[in-house]
């Protein structure tokens, strides 16, 4: 809202320039422990399960993991994993908001497509969780504890939209503008850059009107041309502060928040979320794509038809199941990217890659989009050595509740909860991933 | 020792008595001066700007020469008073007074001239807001209040399916006072609503809302269903724009609270527009509430709503630093490193937000040819030049402050963001009187009469009327002029006049003892200050009984019923105008707002009352305290009344120079109370209101209370000059003077003439500041 907004601009450009403005950014400080990171990945409205699901112990991957190929020894792949929160609430909603909190919505307003209406989660997302753990903790904590990474998300705030949540009828937003989130890392870096541009013809500006006033006046545009030149100064000076670990990553700050940038918009906010993690800006993301629901058009990929549109078309649609693996391929396609990143990365004053230390969690709030289950989420977790994950396997198990997974997790990270969410999808406790 | 003056120059003195002869007497063969070098200068200087530690203050006042003879007479030189007779104190009086003492003299000496200012905090937020709004054609406030709102039988905005299949209406229109309403468990209770169900309805509130100040508002919706409200959002869109409030989702239907705040420059109008729905909930509510930045948090009443759609608004929030009062109103003439940085902020923000808006600011159609689009975005880059330097460009300007961009950057964004960067942050921008010809011309005229009268740069009606030639016609200018004044940004203009005026940034922490007044609390102090801009408004713009006298005299008060109850009136719902005490009050000097800010927490203060009556209503000058005393309650013997401690603490002679007319005048308004109620009593004694004052010419009044200050100030040329002095001031923001000698009793005598019509007086400043020539020469108006 608008009080952060104004001390947002405060830190814009000027004065700030002079300003250690990435203060608060422990750089190599926070060495020691090994860092551990967690990442999750959201996209919508089921899968293709004959598609998606690899074979045998080996890691036969079918087309949609494919993508992923490079990367088959750092994956993990947990079928058998199911939402069991019931409730309010369709299915889609729940499978989205009841997703990372593992627990009922409240009753409410919104209605989807059957089911009584409902309103939001009633208890915190585990992304949040381990957040709060994190930060209440000197060694692991960081300048923003957790960022929420958006892309193509609608401006609209319903359990469709949502899935982190801070408390009960907390949601927090996404931001899924590549050029907001510049903004909330970098202090408008790139706005400096126009500003340089600029502050030679203002000064030539001043220098031209002013020949024409009498001495007096003069002297009051010299005051101005004299904090203009110091302002140029320190805008120079603030562009040799600005040793990074890692470089801001260079994206146009202008891409247009509309349907069809999608695949450039997602790279730019991957670029951002590897970038923010290297320079140990936070150490919990999580990247959703669309909604619960989502109508994206992924025109790029020569599909015409909105995707949860195409997702309930019956099985026998070859058409439709066509699109829809491509589209699900497409996702893969941005994990792999999103993994690559972090493997090509080492990891910043410590071992290995950033991918050794970082856990990613693919999501889905649906097992399958024409029947709305919410069983068999296809879950794939990637990298995650430092968590103790062991990959490069399948598992299954049976009608595992989510909320165990989430329980894993958190140990993983060191965070011992026995319970999340609702307790009796608790029992039988953490999954052994190990 | 004794002097005796020569015949002949008493025969002469007569002809000091007229001003303008005065200047032309030869000063230093004066008698008076000898006087004065032997018997003043010692302590007063040579030519009587004081002397450290002897008479720090300079010999400067308002006092009419024969009161100045007088007071020499009595008390000069000082422990020795004798040395003067009367006759020597009249002579040495009569050069001191044409010397230097006199306003007329101090003229002279220092001759005023018109500074180059750059745009103040409120015509920077203005002129930007403006700028962008001239894009999307101009604002205009209709005469109707309230809120147009459309109801719906079906939860989306829409009527029920069922209903549309048999074509039978299932929605209605109406305007709304304000958005308040409990449905219960039923449906709207309307003719057309019959066949609405519980399960489910909807509604959409949409108009334009009316801040009265600038600062951050808090809206508040209070409902048990699902509720969007956007608030200077041009985008009309489910899921568009910048939502001040996403409460869609109703858990639980409890009632509850949904906030959001947005920063609003006050006397604007902006849309608003509040999406109301519920759907198998037991019950429906909604009310739509504010805090406004010196209010309590209130259902937005209906003066504040009109049911008309408004353009959205760029409002900078970026913090500003204060502009400059030293010389006692705000004016644009300092530049720092924080103002500097904020117009920087304040650039990039908005070239940021032209960016984001600009397929819609250039008017960009759906699946134009990329030519087309070219073309306007050239233009629109030209015309957001020639606006905000506020004449059109020469080849060369284009070329240097348009074309550039576009050469030396990739994209169309970049090139934009640029051109607005450079744009509000040039010289030509920021200092509106730089870039145009010595020699006023209709450009120069226009941009002028805005920044005089709106705060802001020239609208297109403004420009339209000047391309056609208008402003070269007297005839068609007069009309111009006139139409200006009327805008409503010459209201939010006015208003902050009168809050500087009247000092009230006093009531910011306005704040009464519990134990003294405890009625006195926040909402009742909003209230007041809703009260008084109203009567402001009425006595300014009113279309009957309003202008200055008025505004002394006027004895009704809008009252609503909480103020009713506690200033003795029966009101009943909400502010209408209400004659208080049996029509005993004067005009805003006895308005309760005006009565409790200028007051201590616990009690009167006839010395703030007294002060401020002497300089903003009467209009004599007023030098600092000797020594600073503060007024301790506690010292004083608690029997004594209020007026009984302020004479005895203001006894000495020290004091009582300013205090023989700071007193009386502030006794006159004992009668009220610390928050402005009528009272016989103080401390069980009956109040004394009536008090001798000595006006500047010389004449002694038995004051009676506050309608005689009212009248006394209604019937004063010297007061009418201090009110039109603060209104050009606030106005032009430069020294009245700079526009020659003769300009403010030409101000004075056409107030007089046009009845002490405010509108008129406005319209009067001017007309004759916007085409004063401004050369560097000529700058020094004042010779």
């Amino acid at each position: 809202m608008s009080p952060t907004r104004r001390d947002f601009l405060r830190h814009l450009g000027v004065s700030s320039a002079a300003l250690p403005f990435l203060t608060g950014l422990p750089g190599f400080a926070a060495e020691g422990k090994k860092k551990q990171r967690l990442i999750f990945l959201f996209s919508p409205n089921g899968t293709i399960p004959w598609e998606f699901w690899p074979e045998g112990q080996e890691l036969q991957f079918k087309r949609i993991l494919k993508p992923l190929e490079p990367y088959k020894q750092h994956l993990l792949t947990l079928k058998g994993v199911n939402n069991k929160v019931d409730g309010d609430g369709d299915r889609h909603m729940r499978g989205m908001s009841c997703l990372l909190t593992g627990t009922e919505l409240f009753p409410g307003n919104i209605q989807g497509g059957s089911d009584t209406p409902a309103g939001w989660a009633s208890g915190i997302s585990i992304d949040q969780e381990i957040k709060n753990f994190l930060q209440s903790r000197e060694e692991t904590k960081t300048r923003f504890g957790s960022l929420e990474f958006g892309v193509a998300v609608p401006n609209r705030a319903d359990p469709w939209t949502r899935m982190c949540y801070a408390g009960p009828n907390q949601p927090i937003a996404p931001i899924d503008d590549p050029e907001q989130m510049l903004g909330k890392l970098y202090g408008r870096m790139k706005d400096r850059e126009t500003l340089v541009s600029i502050v030679d013809d203002v000064r030539e500006d001043l220098a031209r009107v002013s020949k024409n006033l009498s001495a007096e006046d003069r002297a009051r545009l010299e005051e101005h041309l004299t904090l203009v030149r110091e302002m140029e100064n320190e805008l120079s000076q603030a562009d040799q502060q600005t040793d990074l670990a890692h470089p801001v990553p260079d994206i146009d700050p202008n891409i247009e928040l509309v349907n069809d940038n999608t695949p450039r918009i997602s790279r730019m906010q991957i670029d951002l979320l590897v970038n923010a993690m290297a320079n140990d800006m936070t150490r919990v993301a999580t990247l959703q794509y669309m909604r619960s629901v989502g109508m994206a058009r992924m025109s790029w990929l020569g599909v015409k038809d909105g995707h949860h549109t195409l997702s309930h078309e019956p099985d026998d649609n070859k058409d439709a199941v066509e699109n829809l693996i491509k589209i699900n391929e497409w996702f893969a396609g941005e994990l792999a990217y999103l993994t690559k990143r972090l493997a090509e990365t080492p990891e910043p004053g410590g071992d290995g890659t950033m991918l050794d230390h970082t856990l990613i969690v693919w999501l889905n709030e649906l097992g399958k989009g024409n029947s709305h289950t919410l069983d068999d989420i296809p879950f794939v977790l990637v990298g995650g050595k430092s968590h103790g994950i062991k990959t490069g396997r399948a598992l299954t198990f049976d009608k595992a509740a989510h909320n165990r997974l989430w329980l894993t997790i958190a140990r993983s990270m060191g965070h011992g909860i026995e319970s999340f969410g609702t307790a009796q999808f608790c029992e039988g406790g953490a999954l052994n991933l190990g | 020792m004794r002097m005796t003056p020569p015949k002949a120059w008493l025969l002469l003195s007569p002809l000091f008595f007229s001003p303008s002869l005065a200047v032309a007497l030869d000063l230093e063969h004066h008698p008076g001066k000898a006087i004065y070098e032997k018997m003043c200068l010692d302590c007063h200087g040579a030519k009587g700007e004081g002397v450290k530690d002897k008479a720090d203050d300079p010999l400067v006042g308002a006092r009419t020469l024969d009161s100045l003879a007088q007071r020499i007479d009595r008390t000069m030189p000082e422990d020795k008073p004798e040395l003067l007779n009367a006759e020597e104190s009249k002579i040495v009086g009569e050069y001191i007074y044409h010397a230097f003492y006199s306003a007329e003299a101090r003229a002279r000496n220092t001759p005023a001239r018109i500074d180059l200012s750059r745009l103040t905090v409120p015509q920077y937020r203005n002129s930007v807001a403006d700028l962008i709004l001239s894009f999307r054609g101009d604002n205009w406030l209709p005469e109707t209040r309230g809120l147009k709102a459309r109801y719906f039988g079906d939860r989306g905005h829409n009527e029920r399916k069922e209903f549309r299949d048999q074509k039978k209406p299932d929605k209605y229109e109406r305007v709304d006072s304000v958005v308040k309403a409990d449905f219960g468990e039923g449906i709207p209770a309307h003719e057309e609503a019959k066949e609405f169900s519980p399960e489910q309805f909807s509604i959409r509130w949409e108009g334009m809302i009316l801040p009265e100040e600038t600062g951050v508002y808090e809206f508040v919706v209070k409902t048990r269903n699902g509720v969007t409200l956007w608030v200077n959002d041009h985008d009309r869109g489910e899921e568009s724009g910048k939502k001040t409030i996403d409460g869609w989702v109703a858990p639980h239907n409890d009632v509850r609270e949904e906030t959001g705040s947005v920063f609003l420059v006050g006397g604007r109008p902006y849309p608003i527009r509040l999406d109301f729905f519920t759907y198998k909930e037991k019950a429906a509510s909604v009310e739509l509430l504010w805090k406004t930045p010196h209010g309590v948090l209130e259902t937005i009443p209906e003066r504040s709503l009109a049911p008309e759609w408004a353009h959205e608004s760029l409002i900078l929030d970026v913090p500003f630093p204060a502009d400059d009062r030293s010389v006692g109103y705000e004016r644009g003439t300092m530049v720092s490193k924080a103002w500097l940085e904020a117009i920087t902020a304040g650039a990039a923000l908005a070239a940021e937000y032209v960016v984001e808006h600009f397929d819609e600011l250039a008017k960009f159609k759906r699946d134009e040819p990329e030519e087309e689009r070219r073309k306007k975005t050239d233009e629109f880059a030209e015309k957001f030049v020639a606006r905000a330097f506020r004449r059109p460009l020469s080849d060369e300007e284009k070329e240097r402050y348009v074309r550039v961009h576009f050469k030396e950057t990739q994209t169309t964004d970049q090139a934009i963001k640029r051109l607005v960067l450079q744009t509000l942050s040039s010289p030509r921008f920021l200092y509106p009187e730089t870039g145009g010809p010595a020699k006023p011309d209709p450009w120069m005229v226009a941009s002028r009469l805005s920044l005089l009268l709106w705060d802001s740069l020239p609208n297109e009606r403004l420009l339209d009327r000047l391309n056609k030639g208008e402003f070269n016609d007297p005839g068609k200018f007069d009309q111009i002029v006139n139409e200006a004044v009327w805008n409503w940004r010459t209201r939010a203009k006015m208003r902050g006049f009168y809050q500087h005026w009247l000092e009230m940034e006093r009531a910011d922490e306005l704040v009464k003892d519990k134990g003294a007044f405890p009625e006195f609390d926040p909402a009742l102090a909003a209230d007041l200050r809703t009260s008084l801009y109203a009567f402001l408004d009425e006595a300014t713009w009113g279309k009957e009984k309003a202008g200055y006298r008025e505004l002394l005299l006027s004895n009704a008060y809008p009252m609503n019923e909480r103020l009713g109850k506690v200033y003795g009136a029966d009101v009943k719902g909400g502010f209408q105008p209400v004659t208080l005490d049996g029509g005993k009050r004067s005009g805003l000097i006895t308005h309760p707002f005006v009565l409790s800010y200028l007051a201590y927490h616990n009690n009167t203060s006839p010395i703030h009352r007294g002060v401020f009556l002497t300089r903003h209503i009467i209009g004599m000058p007023l030098k600092s305290p000797p020594m600073a005393n503060e007024f301790k309650d506690s010292k004083f013997d608690a029997s004594l009344t209020m007026r009984e401690k302020v004479v005895s603490m203001t006894k000495s002679q020290d004091c009582m120079s300013c205090h023989v007319t700071i007193n009386p005048l502030g006794f006159s308004l004992e009668h009220y109370d610390g928050i402005g109620r009528w009272r016989e009593q103080d401390r069980g004694k009956p109040v004394d209101a009536k008090a001798e004052f000595h006006a500047e010419d010389g004449r002694n009044l038995m004051l009676t209370g506050a309608r005689d200050v009212a009248e006394f100030a209604a019937n004063t040329p010297s007061a009418h000059r201090t009110f039109i002095e603060s209104l050009f001031h606030h106005l032009v923001k430069q020294p009245v003077r700079a526009y020659g000698d003769d300009e403010m009793e030409n101000l004075r005598k056409a107030f007089e003439q046009g009845g002490y019509q405010i509108p008129n007086l406005i319209k009067q400043i001017a007309v004759t500041t916007v085409q004063h020539a401004n050369t560097p020469d000529e700058r020094f108006a004042a010779k």
